[in-house]
C-alpha cells in the first residue's frame, strides 16, 4: 500500500510550482503558439521529470535520463539539429548582399554583454557563456554551448534552452522598442536601394564548403557546429540531393525536436530548477536579446557615419539568428514609418547573416572559454 | 577568483568579437571572390535567382 501511495506522499511544493511551469509552457505553446514544435514537448517533459520517483528519468534505466546522456551529453541530438537547419537555410539572400554580414556580426554583441553581466553576478564562466550564447537566438547552439559547460546542473540548459526559445518567440514584442529607443524617424525612413543580383549554383555549391574550411580553421572546436550546419546546407544546394534534403528538413528535424524538447524539459526537476540562477537565466536572457538588438543598430549607425548610401539602422536588428522572424518585424516597422519603404531584401539577408554569425559566436566560445576556465 | 572571471570575461569578449568580425570579413571577402569568379567564368542562371 505505501508503494502505491509514495508518489503522492512524496509530492512537495517544488513539484506542484513545476507542474505550473510546464501548464505555462504548454499553453504558450498551444493558445499564443511561441515555438510550440519545441516549448510543448519542453513543458510535457517537465511534468514526467517531476512525478516523485518517476521512472523515466531514473538514474540507472530511466529512459529520459538515458537519452540525455546519449543525446544531449554528447551533442548528437544538437548537431542532427543542425543538419536539418542547414538543409532549411537559403543563403541565397546573403550572397546576393554580402555587405549583410556585418550586422551578423554586431548583432552577436548581446551574447559577450550578457556574458559580462551574468559574470558580474557571480556565474562562474562556463556558466556566464552559456547564459551569453541565449543572445544567439539560436536553440540549438545555446544547447549545444550551455551542455558543454554547464555539467553538474543539467537543468540549467533547460533553462537556457526555454529563456531562447521563449525570448525568440517574443522578438516581435522585444525588439521594436528597443529600435525605437535608438533610432530618430528619420532615420527609419532611409530607403535603400534593392538589385537584384544572380546567384550562379556553383557558389551556393562551394560556399557551405569554403565556410567550413574557413570556420574549422579558426575554431577547430566549432566544427562539428558549423560543419554539420553547412553539410545540410550542402545536401541542399547540391541539385541531387533532393530527398536527402527532404528528410533532412522534414523527418530528421521533426523527430530529433521531439526528444529534444521532451529530454530538455526531463532535466527541469523542482530540486533543481527552482533556483535564483534560473530566474538570473529568463532575466539576462532578456538582457541578450534587447543587447543583440541595439548592438546591430548602433553598428548600422555607426557605418552611416562613412557611407554615402546610407542604410536603414533598423536593419542592423536583424543581424540575429531568429530567422525570419525578425526581418518581418524590421519590415513591418518600416511599413508603419512609410508604406512605400521596402526593406524586407535587406532585412533578410541580415537575418540570414545572423543564423551564420550566431555559430560563428558559439563556435568562438567553444574555443575560448576552456582556455581560460 | 571573481575579478579574475570578470578579467577572463573581459579577454573573451574582446577576442570573440573581434574573431567573429574577422571570419565574417573572411567570409565577405570569400562571397565577393566566389560571385566574381562565377559571373566571369560561368554563363548565368537564370532561375537562381
Amino acid at each position: 500500500m505505501q508503494e502505491l501511495l509514495k508518489g503522492i506522499t512524496n509530492f512537495s511544493l517544488g513539484n506542484l510550482i513545476m507542474f505550473a511551469v510546464a501548464g505555462i509552457l504548454i499553453y504558450l505553446a498551444i493558445s499564443k503558439e511561441y515555438e510550440p514544435t519545441l516549448l510543448l514537448p519542453i513543458g510535457f517533459g517537465a511534468i514526467l521529470a517531476n512525478i516523485p520517483f518517476s521512472a523515466a528519468i531514473d538514474e540507472t534505466h530511466g529512459v529520459l535520463t538515458f537519452l540525455y546522456n546519449n543525446g544531449i551529453h554528447n551533442d548528437l541530438f544538437p548537431v542532427l539539429i543542425f543538419i536539418a537547419v542547414g538543409a532549411m537555410i537559403d543563403f541565397g539572400p546573403l550572397l546576393q548582399n554580402p555587405f549583410m554580414l556585418f550586422f551578423g556580426a554586431a548583432a552577436q554583441f548581446g551574447i559577450f554583454a550578457t556574458m559580462m553581466i551574468a559574470l558580474l553576478l557571480g556565474f562562474d564562466l562556463g556558466a556566464a557563456a552559456s547564459i551569453g550564447i541565449i543572445g544567439a537566438a539560436d536553440g540549438p547552439t545555446a544547447i549545444f554551448v550551455a551542455g558543454k559547460f554547464i555539467k553538474d546542473n543539467p537543468a540549467l540548459v533547460g533553462a537556457i534552452t526555454v529563456a531562447a526559445y521563449s525570448y525568440m518567440s517574443l522578438v516581435p514584442i522585444i525588439q521594436p522598442p528597443v529600435i525605437k529607443a535608438l533610432t530618430t524617424k528619420k532615420e527609419r525612413l532611409i530607403r535603400m536601394d534593392y538589385k537584384q543580383v544572380n546567384v550562379p549554383k556553383v557558389v551556393k555549391i562551394i560556399f557551405p564548403i569554403a565556410i567550413t574550411i574557413i570556420a574549422g580553421m579558426v575554431a577547430p572546436d566549432s566544427v562539428s557546429l558549423i560543419g554539420l550546419l553547412m553539410f545540410g546546407n550542402l545536401i541542399r544546394e547540391c541539385g541531387v540531393l533532393e530527398r536527402l534534403s527532404q528528410a533532412a528538413q522534414n523527418e530528421l528535424a521533426n523527430l530529433v525536436t521531439i526528444l529534444l524538447g521532451v529530454i530538455i524539459g526531463s532535466t527541469m526537476t523542482a530540486d533543481k530548477f527552482l533556483r535564483w540562477d534560473t530566474l538570473a537565466i529568463l532575466g539576462l536572457g532578456l538582457f541578450a536579446f534587447i543587447f543583440d538588438t541595439a548592438g546591430g543598430v548602433l553598428f548600422a549607425k555607426f557605418l552611416n557615419l562613412f557611407l554615402k548610401n546610407k542604410i536603414n539602422p533598423m536593419v542592423g536588428a536583424a543581424g540575429i539568428s531568429a530567422f525570419p522572424m525578425s526581418a518581418r518585424v524590421i519590415q513591418k516597422m518600416a511599413t508603419k514609418e512609410d508604406p512605400t519603404n521596402f526593406i524586407i531584401m535587406q532585412s533578410i539577408s541580415a537575418n540570414v547573416s545572423g543564423q551564420l554569425g550566431s555559430v560563428v559566436a558559439g563556435g568562438m566560445l567553444l574555443a575560448l572559454v576552456p582556455t581560460f576556465f | 577568483m571573481y575579478w579574475e572571471n570578470i578579467n577572463n570575461g573581459l579577454t573573451i569578449s574582446g577576442i570573440g568579437l573581434a574573431g567573429v568580425f574577422t571570419v565574417l570579413i573572411i567570409f565577405f571577402a570569400i562571397t565577393k571572390l566566389l560571385m566574381y569568379a562565377a559571373n566571369k567564368f560561368s554563363k548565368p542562371d537564370k532561375t537562381n535567382f
